[in-house]
């Protein structure tokens, strides 16, 4: 047998990955990338204090834009992060959460669902993730995917007959992800998909179900064992009764009915408060707890800033969230100007789910995969929107590390670069994508001009080597023996721009930084 | 550009004969060294091949009970004549397109295990795919995601090539938190690499890319270290695995199909010695609701010919007794044949289990008229994780604990080993 070096192995394995995620915590990260705050940290209180305001010494350039696209929306082209710099941090935030619903984008995206009555599931997921790369509002589909990563529900459990419920649970998220937060837990928690994912369908007062209580509490409210018992949640699952669904011959569907006999109309106590309560009660009761606020905060900070945040910012947005009334978008809107948005600490400290990458690089470029390529791709990376592998959602940070998910981003990074055609319905090529948009403007384009323009839209910041390598590779091409020819970079030559950008474009995309977020 | 000098036109010798820059690390791979120094001293693994057959195979067509008149009864459409059967044991035999398996039975090498499922049947393809996939039975009581294999990995599996599916995506079998299995669509076409391209520009962008990964600042820190080390390792992967693609020679002859170039592709990495203690391959198309019987044959066919290439390269090389191949299903079917002739959603299965170790045999228990007439469909006797249980232990050599969070009733493991 040759295991027995595999204990030491694994060992090893995971010391590195502990010390990573350490180094992470600690700050690491703020590597590169324009010009990072980074005469020490600010002090605690002053965490979310605006962000360059006048006097400071502090400035909203390119990096700072691309680091709140990356964070709140998708990496975006080089028009768009001009036009972030010239609005400047207020008026850009303020734009890219207060954008409106791009109707146009959404009834593009809902066309790819042949029967919205009864959409198939990749209908849904290549509907969404087209979305994604062609909307104008895309700060309501990223937040709706922070929501949907931290209230994580999978609709293969769904059929034809209720897979409309998939699409409903959908825009709930982006609907209130940005809205008020009892309101999404509100919805949530009657939604169709929800209850067939967790066990809620049927839920009939002589056979409660634990499972949404437990959930709701432990991973999307208050986290694990803080501050509710076993017997919170037996209550809990008592007012969550009532819910059923009935399949209705004539239209094919299953259909969501609340059966008032199924439900639980005794007296409970849950969290310390004693009545008849029903599901909504369980949410106002949930929310009233001090728990409730700290976790909404954390969860805020860490998925917009960095890991850990320091426990007076986290009180100080809960306190926040309370007052607002479980608002969202005040307190994204707040976070997104502050101090500790733009911190060297929260720069570039994460990996970047990779999903959003592959949106990022699509609409960056605007090289426009289409939906079934954007799902083929989501599928190989193993991140497919709307079918999370658990209620915990999908791995985070480091979890996406490793050769084989590594491999899979740079394969589907080469697809992205070798776009040359988009086709038509009946899946013929059609009308052929150029790269020539991806060269910086102006005459005698040289090779180094070519690396640096790119490395600048995919926001990767090149050491003296790695840059000297890419320069090389634009000036050189490969004779039939395989060894370098120098044959510096010619923009006035349509095949090699054809050939040079795209490969430049996928290799930069395997950089550490474009995988970062 | 033009487009039309493609790699695809030349073989995969040729190109990386010409590939001049980005080989030759692999022997230094770290992770690997330790297995080839095992390796150079003979100590091999054993490994175990799923091979899946998507759809639900229709089993008792498969593994036939054809000496019952109560099996007879149940289809007259689609039965198998008694003379048709291949025998096993009395009254129940194999499907005549399993004819170049069958003499492994003669020579121990064979073993079937009867009426295989879980408690509770589950009729449907994801639900009950998933049960297997992830090896437990209440999916709704667990939010560990991950696979069986997955959480034999964490524990037992970690290195890249421990565990390799191909042609099968990423399966849910290997969802882990620690470990990251391989998913190949085939060793050739392994990585990176855009097909359309001129195979110079595809070597030139190959050998950039690493060189651009190689030249990092000394100063960079997580999470970017992380995963250049990781995209670096990762190259190096390509490179074995190619290596091994290249390096493989084998006068068998394997049948013309994917599948039996998936198998191929197995009997590859065992041949090149790179540790692999997992593969996941399989086939899809059993999903047999109407006119079954010449499609369901032409799919057995393909099986039964390829894997009998693949036990035969696999004993030429030496590596038989080390290789354990268990066929398996999502379900099998009704007991009943349908007004189509075809077979609908069933539950218990009977497991095909090939290798030159195991205890040769038939076990769980044997069918009788009222198998076929009290049910609907198979039962599901013995527990499928009793069989990956005795695999891991007695096969694997391996501490089963943890991979399966659930007990099951009737016996705790399969003794094919």
């Amino acid at each position: 047998m040759a295991v027995t070096s595999v204990p030491a192995r694994r060992a090893t394995r995971l010391a590195a990955a502990a010390s990573a995620l350490l180094a992470a915590a600690c700050g690491g990260g703020g590597a590169g990338g324009g010009s990072p705050v980074d005469d020490g940290p600010p002090p605690v209180a002053a965490l979310l204090q605006p962000y360059a305001e006048p006097g400071s010494g502090e400035s909203f350039g390119e990096a700072e834009a691309r680091h709140l696209l990356r964070r709140v929306a998708f990496l975006a082209p080089q028009a768009e992060v001009d036009r972030c710099v010239r609005d400047g941090l207020d008026r850009t935030v303020d734009r890219l959460l207060d954008a409106p619903r791009d109707t146009s984008a959404e009834a593009d995206a809902d066309a790819l669902v042949e029967d919205p009555l009864r959409p198939g599931f990749d209908e849904l997921e290549r509907s969404w993730l087209s979305l994604m790369v062609r909307t104008n509002s895309p700060a309501r589909e990223k937040m709706a995917l922070f929501w949907h990563q931290r209230l994580a529900v999978s609709g293969r459990m769904l059929h034809n007959g209720n897979l409309r419920w998939m699409k409903e649970y959908r825009d709930l998220l982006r609907t209130h992800g940005l809205g008020n937060y009892r309101t999404l837990l509100e919805e949530l928690t009657h939604n169709g998909a929800m209850l067939v994912w967790l066990s809620g369908l049927p839920s009939d007062k002589e056979h409660p179900n634990e499972n949404y209580a437990r959930e709701f509490w432990e991973l999307f409210t208050l986290g694990v064992d803080n501050g509710y018992t076993q017997q919170d949640i037996q209550e809990a699952a008592r007012a969550f009764t009532g819910w059923d669904s009935r399949w209705v011959p004539e239209t094919e569907l299953e259909e969501l009915y609340f059966h008032a006999e199924a439900h639980d109309e005794g007296t409970k106590t849950i969290l310390g408060q004693t009545g008849s309560f029903g599901e909504l009660d369980v949410v106002r009761i949930t929310l009233e707890r001090p728990e409730a606020a700290s976790y909404l905060a954390r969860r805020l900070l860490e998925g917009l800033c960095y890991r850990d945040p320091e426990p007076e910012l986290v009180s100080e947005l809960a306190q926040r969230a309370v007052d607002g009334g479980w608002e969202l978008k005040p307190l994204v809107r707040l976070v997104a100007k502050s101090r500790a948005f733009y911190s060297a600490r929260a720069r570039r400290s994460q990996v970047a789910d990779p999903t959003v990458q592959m949106v990022g690089l699509s609409r960056a470029t605007q090289l426009p995969l289409e939906s079934w390529e954007l799902l083929w791709n989501a599928e190989a990376m193993g991140h497919v929107p709307l079918d999370p592998p658990s209620v915990k959602g999908w791995p985070q940070g480091l979890g996406w590390s490793g050769e084989q998910p590594l491999l899979d981003r740079a394969v589907m990074a080469d697809e992205l670069a070798g776009k040359d055609h988009v086709h038509d319905a009946d899946g013929n090529d059609a009308a052929p994508v150029e790269v020539t948009h991806l060269l910086p403007p102006g005459t005698g384009v040289t090779g180094a001009d070519v690396v640096d323009h790119l490395a600048r839209l995919l926001d990767v910041t090149l050491s003296a080597a790695e840059r000297a390598v890419l320069v090389d590779y634009m000036d050189h091409t490969t004779g039939d023996d395989g060894a370098p020819v120098a044959a510096p970079f010619d923009p006035s030559d349509p095949d090699a721009v054809d050939v040079k950008v795209r490969g430049l474009l996928s290799i930069l995309a395997q950089h550490p930084d474009a995988m970062k977020n | 550009m033009d487009r039309t000098l493609s790699a695809r036109g030349l073989s995969r010798r040729t190109l990386l004969s010409r590939l001049t820059l980005g080989l030759g690390s692999a022997a230094l791979l770290p992770h690997l060294s330790a297995r080839r120094a095992l390796a150079a001293v003979g100590t091999k693994p054993t490994f175990l091949v799923v091979v899946n057959q998507f759809g639900g195979n229709d089993s008792m067509n498969t593994y036939v009970p054809y000496g019952l008149g109560a099996y007879h009864d149940a289809r007259p459409r689609i039965g198998l004549a008694d003379e048709e059967v291949l025998p096993i044991v009395p009254g129940e035999g194999l499907h005549p397109s399993l004819a170049p398996i069958h003499p492994l039975w003669a020579a121990g090498d064979l073993a079937v295990v009867r009426q295989t499922g879980y408690p509770d049947p589950n009729l449907s393809h994801f639900e009950s795919a998933d049960i297997w996939s992830r090896g437990v039975r209440d999916l709704g009581r667990t939010t560990d995601a991950r696979g069986w294999i997955g959480r034999a990995a964490d524990l037992h599996f970690p290195g890249a090539l421990d565990v390799v599916g191909l042609g099968v995506g990423r399966r849910p079998d290997f969802v882990a938190d620690v470990a990251k299995p391989l998913a190949l669509d085939g060793l050739s076409s392994y990585g990176p690499g855009d097909r359309a391209v001129p195979w110079w520009e595809l070597s030139h962008r190959d050998a950039t890319a690493r060189a651009m990964l190689a030249a990092g600042s000394v100063a960079e820190t997580s999470p970017g270290k992380d995963l250049r080390r990781s995209l670096r390792n990762a190259y190096d992967l390509v490179d074995v695995v190619r290596q091994a693609d290249e390096a493989y020679t084998s006068t068998v002859e394997y049948p013309d199909s994917s599948f039996a170039a998936r198998l191929r592709d197995v009997a590859k990495l065992v041949r090149a010695d790179l540790g692999g203690r997992i593969f996941y391959t399989g086939l899809g198309g059993w999903d047999t609701h109407a006119d079954q019987a010449g499609w369901h044959a032409g799919l057995l066919s393909e099986v039964a010919t390829s894997l009998d290439a693949f036990q035969r390269d696999l004993a030429a090389m030496g590596a038989w007794d080390r290789a354990l191949v268990l066929v398996i299903t999502e379900f099998g079917r009704r007991n009943y044949d349908n007004a189509s002739s075809g077979t609908d959603h069933g539950h218990g299965q009977n497991v095909l289990a090939l290798g030159g170790a195991l205890h040769g045999g038939v076990y769980g228990p044997a069918y009788t008229a009222s198998t076929i007439t009290a049910n609907e469909q198979i039962p599901g006797v013995v527990d499928f994780r009793a069989i990956y249980t005795n695999v891991l232990r007695a096969h694997l050599g391996v501490d089963p604990a943890g991979v399966f969070p659930e007990t099951w009733s009737g016996d705790t493991e399969v003794p094919l080993f």
